[in-house]
């Protein structure tokens, strides 16, 4: 399977990833969303700043975001320029990146149609690369947040690495996602030292063949 | 071919429609074509819709101000109904709303599925035929809405006067129904701020 | 003013007071979604003292808030515990809708304002 990977670059393609993300998690987690009065107690979640889209035959079957600054690590995660400098000193790389400057993969979106084809890992891996991050233009660090079975079955699995900041508070929004048995975390990722070569370098737009990455 | 069924009080449910109102037309009409999931990603456009079409009205009202602000209250609760319950929220879901002499006549329509409008329809008969604030303390007391008539539109006919019906058509292929909800107020009770039900 | 300005909905309760001030509209999707917004209001009716919730600065509420707001009236009932209301009748919602919770909890008072 050949899927465009391309970033969202008009108001109408925008337009169409706000709606394919709105789509899937209101039906999976009963969420809506608001540029600027978002809610997490009230299940009202902010749109990311910018967004990479997975095209078959021109229809969009997958998207997903990244925050460009005011992440929802640091914003919801309680999450410290300390607590970053500390993953990254535990790293040994800690004048290697510049923690004030922070990018988040988020939302990343299949359509129920086109799962349970290998879209997930994929497109998570294709969303850390710098084509797409512009990591490597002020030396950012990446961080997301997810459930661990989410970053097992996806992140892990795409080959990138991921390193623990703290555990993720619990807020009413992802009453849905997480369990007790299954937590939310706040995870880092170094650009370069845990995103594979495959997807770093990665060019956007580009066509590519979609493969199944088998579970860890 | 699958037929219509009717639930609760139905003033008039457009020109085609059996029950319109053949001899007096609406004075004033306005109708918008929304796609659900819009709203789902910028939830704000529910109430900013509600109270663009409340200010519209709201100019033929003596006392802007109040006409306004109970019809945002109304149209917010049905256009928030249509979105949340669209089973398909890329499908275009409807408000329309009729201006008459002495009432105002808002219609929702949009899709659902089959059994949550089946469910919906039986609540609103029992809406339209039963004691209002005995519901409202027995909604109040029971599980938030799994489906079926809310809160919303017992408040809309106990506090408002609101007649509401629901017509369901369902689809031929046994797909989703298209489920139209139809709230009618008298002008005065807009004006009022009084129940006069 | 702008096409977009929008006044804020937030619930405060002054340190030392039995007051819990709501304002704003409030049309969050669903009761659940007030859980955190009314958490003030909440603890207050918890503590069992006397309280009152001020919803004079409360120009719209969904019928999903209304809700939210019969659960705190059902829990200060449930309790025992004294509440008071304050609102505007000058506000419809406020007018029409709040004298019903008095069918739900008669020992409510509602002053208006």
């Amino acid at each position: 399977m050949k899927l465009m990977l391309r970033r969202a670059e008009s108001r109408g393609d925008i337009l169409r990833c706000r709606q394919l993300i709105a789509e899937v998690y209101n039906r999976d987690y009963e969420v809506v969303f608001s540029e600027n009065e978002y809610d997490l107690a009230a299940k009202v979640e902010p749109w990311p700043h910018r967004f990479l889209m997975a095209l078959s035959a021109g229809e969009l079957v997958a998207a997903c975001g990244l925050y460009m600054r005011d992440t929802y690590v640091e914003r919801f995660g309680q999450v410290s320029d300390t607590d970053f400098r500390e993953v990254l000193r535990d790293a040994g790389v800690e004048d290697g990146y510049d923690v004030t400057r922070r990018r988040e993969f988020t939302k990343m979106s299949v359509r129920h149609s086109w799962r349970g084809r290998g879209i997930a890992p994929f497109l998570t891996g294709a969303g850390h690369s710098r084509n797409f991050t512009e990591v490597d233009a002020d030396r950012a660090i990446m961080v997301f947040c997810a459930k661990r079975s989410i970053i097992d079955n996806i992140f892990h699995r795409a080959g990138l690495h991921t390193r623990t900041i703290k555990p993720f508070p619990v807020y009413k929004v992802h009453e849905l996602y997480r369990t007790p048995t299954d937590p939310m975390e706040s995870r880092l990722i170094l650009p370069r030292l845990d995103v594979p070569e495959r997807w770093y370098e990665l060019s956007l737009p580009g066509e590519y063949e979609v493969e199944r990455i088998p579970r860890p | 071919m699958m037929t219509t069924r009717l639930y609760g009080t139905l003033a008039g449910m457009g020109p085609d429609s059996p029950h319109y109102h053949g001899a007096e037309g609406p004075l004033s009409e306005l109708s918008l074509s929304l796609v659900p999931l819009a709203i789902v990603a910028e939830w704000t456009r529910c109430g900013e819709t509600a109270d663009f079409v409340a200010r519209y009205f709201a100019h033929d009202f003596d006392d802007r101000e109040l006409a306004g602000n109970v019809l945002s209250t109304v149209v917010n609760e049905l256009l928030e109904n249509a979105v949340k319950f669209a089973s398909d929220k890329s499908i275009p879901a409807r408000l329309t709303v009729r201006e008459y002499a002495e009432r105002l006549c808002i219609v929702t329509r949009n899709v659902a599925a089959p059994g949550q409008a089946a469910a919906f329809g039986a609540a609103v008969s029992r809406l339209a035929e039963g004691d209002p604030e005995g519901m409202f303390a027995e909604r109040i007391a029971s599980p938030p809405e799994t489906g079926g008539a809310g809160i919303g539109l017992i408040i809309l006919r106990k506090d408002y006067g609101a007649r509401v019906g629901v017509r369901i058509t369902p689809s031929d292929d046994g797909g989703a129904d298209v489920v139209e909800v139809e709230v009618e107020i008298n002008n005065g009770d807009i004006e009022a701020g009084e129940s006069r039900a | 003013m702008s096409l977009f300005e929008r006044e804020p909905y937030s619930v405060e309760c002054v340190a030392g007071s039995d007051v819990a001030v709501l304002r704003g509209v409030m049309r969050l999707p669903t009761p659940a979604a007030y859980d955190a917004l009314f958490a003030p209001a909440r603890a207050l009716i918890e503590s069992g003292r006397p309280s009152t919730i001020d919803l004079t600065g409360v120009s719209f509420l969904n019928s999903s808030g209304i809700r939210a707001l019969a659960s705190l009236v059902l829990l200060a009932r449930d309790r025992g515990a004294p509440l008071q209301m304050i609102a505007d009748d000058g506000i419809p919602w406020q007018k029409k809708t709040l004298a019903s919770f008095r069918s739900i909890s008669p020992s409510l008072r509602i002053a208006s304002r």
